[in-house]
């Protein structure tokens, strides 16, 4: 894939994304890629920790929760603007995930795994039952849209491009850690934490970064929701929807922002296509887990990194000749 | 000649095991000094001390004339001591160009923000971060397989790689754990060409090594320790006829075998 | 206060059935099961089948949830297990999950969503045991989880074959190079492990209700029970399962019964992060 050809995909992806609203056929449609926008945003939030760091983490929900219900409360109950409580959001996600950071960032394996679907779990039932703060059961309505100017982004049409601005930030904002020392210091990380530290990587910041950063997507995503439900309530915060968004990752493959996108497409799109499935599309999606993992581990992007892995094993070889056949004394070893 | 690392009265404990016992290390700067012994001897644990990986019972370790005991290994990474596995841990997934330059890294500055806007600084340091992980290639000799993914490396070769990434780190010592493990003899003189160039550059070596001919051909001077306690130090023709060597190594002395 | 011991030990006893099972799962593959509460909810469904709808005898059903949950164990194992048992242990993590909504899903396909329940076990609804009026069906599952764990007892210390799933569980390489079917023994976990989930879910359906989704509740209390026994630990398991049941109890009656579920969890992560080890297990360091 050489560079021009990428510029042109990703072009395209552009202006497919900015005309998209106006080639759909109804609001209903218009609405659902609201949700994956959204949705997205929690997707690529993983992707710095799961995809990047390569910790399986369950606590994205939690922190969708607490961006939620931080802008929804004020600006339902408070009267804040949208804006407030997006920063508010973003900032109490980010300030969560650095408090429960601390502790649970030093756990390995399982117990981490166990610890942030802990907290993704604690999320939810804190705001079913604190009735005071998040109205208990009942949730919040009529949570306000955002506002510009005089301009009120309140139907599905003008806040599609709010959402999509995020989500090109938040597109942005990977890219450029992908691509930088933040990137290969979490590459690095995932691969062996040992050597790693060995090579003078502070692994707990880096680390608390990536945790940081999943936690403020998942909160600006939270605060986006609000306006587009116009009602949270907890139990749309339940571990279905970590494992919604970790199924999108891996579906479309894990460590990729292209993988990330196509994933969350599917996964939120197939309900749609398979609606005359009924109730056998539950049991389709379950048994699709178990199936990806035996065929595609690592995802849709993961079958093109094979191609290019055996392409350069291929280009390799003729450098890897035993030594004894190499006849000048400075060629390196194995070439 | 001036004191790089010095350890004393080293002691490191696992229970009832005692892996390392009053251990005294010296190691000079522009030197190449190795640490041998018979398996189990306790010369890895050393190494893990020295890194920050395990903590010392007892003893002290000073780098530099300053106390490294109680640092994270990354400090003491960047405090100028790199080192690397007996296990191989490469990043397979990343080129060797990434897996080398994460070694450089932790020497450019710029962070979170610049990276985000992508400040000349952040530009500058990756055009250096490249470079100089190009020129570490270059002298393991792996110049031209720097875009490969490092999965693809023979064993030798990923050994090499190790080394190259550690040399990264800017480091004034180098701690090598048996980097000659699974090496024909072809690539183990390749190593010990390596290994002089790296003395060169001014960087000393603490190497552990199984590989009798190689450190008889490259280190300057050997320590050596048998069930975590030193039984003898010196120049490679001293520890070469030293009884207790012999003894440690081959369970006896043969009086009638030749020196 | 003897009453709320004897309700919370009730609880802690499905708890530790369930924990139980897991571990023997983790300890063969090192894999966390996600879909053990969905196996326990597999045998409820079985023993209302065998009772409610071919209203067959106590011992018939039981007959019916053993063989089924067995069966059962195996099918599941040679599906979401072994086509993945050497690819890293994440895939099947994730495969477990996978197979669990699958389960859960295909049970509501089955028998709808509505929750289901039956009679105790006896006719007589509470018993006189020395000066407490407990439960009848509390009783009974005391008694059948302290059996359960005596025959597990027998069969691992007691038998050749139980001393050869220990060993695979200690280490595989060393099993198989001492002509150890690995494959078999590990299949032989998971189907014992289905075993207990299925005869938990079995004795539980008269005091819990049962719904295509109560293995998840279930699943995160034994979970709960697993790490503050001890993460690994097979008596780590069974005491941490009545520890959580007991927590429960107790703190739903002096607390909350709202809350009770985040006290549980908050404890779970008091113990994550004081002494993630547990009670029984010991800190794992990795060699460097």
């Amino acid at each position: 894939m050489n560079r021009n050809m990428n510029r042109a995909l990703i072009g395209l992806s552009l202006a497919v994304a900015l005309l998209l609203p106006f080639t759909l056929a109804s609001g209903y449609h218009l609405r659902l890629a609201n949700l994956v926008g959204i949705y997205l945003l929690l997707v690529l939030g993983l992707n710095f920790v799961l995809g990047y760091t390569g910790l399986l983490s369950f606590a994205q929900v939690g922190f969708f929760a607490i961006g939620a219900y931080t802008s929804a409360i004020l600006t339902t109950d408070y009267g804040f603007g949208f804006w407030v409580g997006l920063c508010a959001a973003a900032g109490a996600a980010g300030l969560a995930s650095v408090i429960i950071g601390e502790p649970v960032l030093k756990l390995r394996g399982h117990y981490f795994v166990f610890a942030t679907f802990v907290l993704g779990e604690i999320a939810r039932l804190v705001a079913m039952n604190w009735d005071d703060v998040t109205h208990g059961a009942s949730g919040l309505s009529g949570i306000p849209a955002p506002t510009i100017g005089g301009f009120s982004f309140d139907t599905d049409l003008s806040f599609y491009y709010i959402v999509l601005a995020f989500v090109l930030a938040g597109i942005f904002v990977s890219a450029r850690i992908e691509k930088s020392k933040i990137g290969r210091a979490l590459f690095a990380i995932r691969e062996s934490e040992i050597a790693a530290e060995a090579m003078g990587i502070r692994t707990r910041q880096a680390k608390q970064l990536a945790f940081t950063l999943s936690a403020v997507f998942a909160g600006v995503a939270g605060a986006l929701y609000g306006p587009l439900n116009t009602v949270i309530s907890p139990d749309v915060f339940s571990f279905d929807v970590s494992v919604i968004v970790l199924v999108s990752l891996l579906l479309g493959g894990t460590g990729t922002i292209p993988g990330a996108i196509i994933g969350t497409i599917l996964i939120t799109l197939l309900p749609e296509w398979l609606r005359f499935l009924n109730e056998y599309y539950m049991m389709i999606y379950g048994a699709g887990i178990v199936l990806l993992m035996g065929f595609l581990p690592k995802g849709m992007m993961g079958v093109l990194e094979n191609i290019r892995l055996g392409k350069a094993k291929k280009r390799a070889r003729p450098r890897l000749d035993p030594p004894g056949e190499t006849r000048r004394t400075d060629r390196q070893p194995g070439a | 000649m001036s004191t790089l690392l010095a350890t004393q009265n080293l002691t490191r404990r696992f229970g009832g095991l005692t892996a390392v016992a009053d251990f005294d290390l010296s190691v000079r700067a522009n030197e190449i000094h190795a640490l041998i012994g018979p398996n189990g001897a306790g010369k890895s644990t050393a190494i893990n001390l020295i890194t920050g990986v395990y903590r010392p019972s007892a003893g002290t370790i000073e780098f530099k004339d300053r106390s490294i005991v109680g640092e994270a290994p990354s400090k003491i990474t960047r405090m100028g001591i790199a080192r690397t596995f007996q296990t191989i841990r490469i990043w397979r997934q990343m080129t060797l160009l990434e897996n080398v330059m994460v070694g450089f890294q932790c020497r450019t500055r710029s962070g979170l923000l610049d990276v985000l806007i992508n400040t000349g600084r952040c530009r500058e340091d990756e055009c250096e971060t490249a470079r100089k992980a190009q020129e570490s290639l270059d002298l393991v000799g792996l110049g031209n397989l720097a875009g490969e993914l490092a999965g693809v490396l023979s064993y030798g070769q990923q050994r090499l790689l190790e080394l190259a990434r550690a040399l990264a780190t800017q480091p004034a010592l180098l701690l090598l754990d048996e980097p000659a493990a699974g090496m024909n003899p072809q690539e183990a003189n390749f190593l010990v060409e390596t290994l002089f160039k790296i003395k060169a550059h001014g960087v000393s070596i603490l190497i552990i090594e199984h590989n009798m001919k190689l450190i008889m051909k490259a280190a300057d001077r050997i320590t050596v320790l048998s069930f975590g306690k030193k039984i003898a130090e010196g120049t490679p023709q001293e520890i070469r006829s030293d009884k207790q060597v012999i003894a440690a190594y081959l369970g006896g002395v043969d009086e009638h075998a030749a020196p | 206060m003897e009453q709320l011991i004897f309700n919370g030990l009730t609880m802690g006893c499905i708890y530790a059935l369930i924990a139980f099972g897991f571990i023997l799962i983790y300890n063969a593959v090192g894999a966390v099961n996600f879909a053990q509460g969905d196996l326990v909810m597999v045998g409820s469904y079985l023993g209302i089948l065998g009772i409610s709808y071919w209203g067959l005898g106590l011992l018939s059903t039981m007959l019916l949830v053993i063989v089924g949950s067995a069966a059962y164990g195996y099918v599941f194992q040679r599906l979401a297990y072994y086509p993945l048992r050497d690819k890293p242990t994440i895939t099947v993590v994730i495969s477990c999950l996978g197979a669990g909504i699958f389960m859960k899903n295909g049970m509501q396909v089955i028998a709808g969503p509505e929750p289901l329940t039956m009679r105790g076990f006896f006719e007589q609804e509470t018993i006189q045991l020395a000066t407490l009026q407990v439960p009848t069906q509390s009783a009974v599952i005391i008694v059948l989880t302290i059996l359960l764990f005596a025959i597990q007892y027998w069969f691992f210390f007691g038998t050749a074959l139980g001393r050869r799933l220990r060993a695979t569980a200690n280490d595989k390489y060393a099993a198989r190079l001492t002509g150890i079917r690995v494959r078999r023994m590990i299949a032989l976990a998971f189907v014992i492990s289905c075993l207990l989930a299925g005869i938990a879910g079995f004795i539980l359906v008269p005091i819990f209700l049962a719904s295509p989704s109560m293995g998840f509740g279930l699943v995160v209390k034994a979970w709960i029970g697993v790490v503050i026994g001890g993460f690994g630990s097979v008596p780590g398991a069974i005491v941490g399962g009545l520890i959580v049941g007991l927590l429960e109890t107790f703190a739903a009656s002096y607390i909350s019964s709202a809350y009770k579920d985040v006290i549980t969890m908050l404890v779970l992560l008091a113990v994550l992060f004081l002494r993630p080890q547990g009670i029984f297990s010991e800190a794992i360091q990795e060699k460097v």
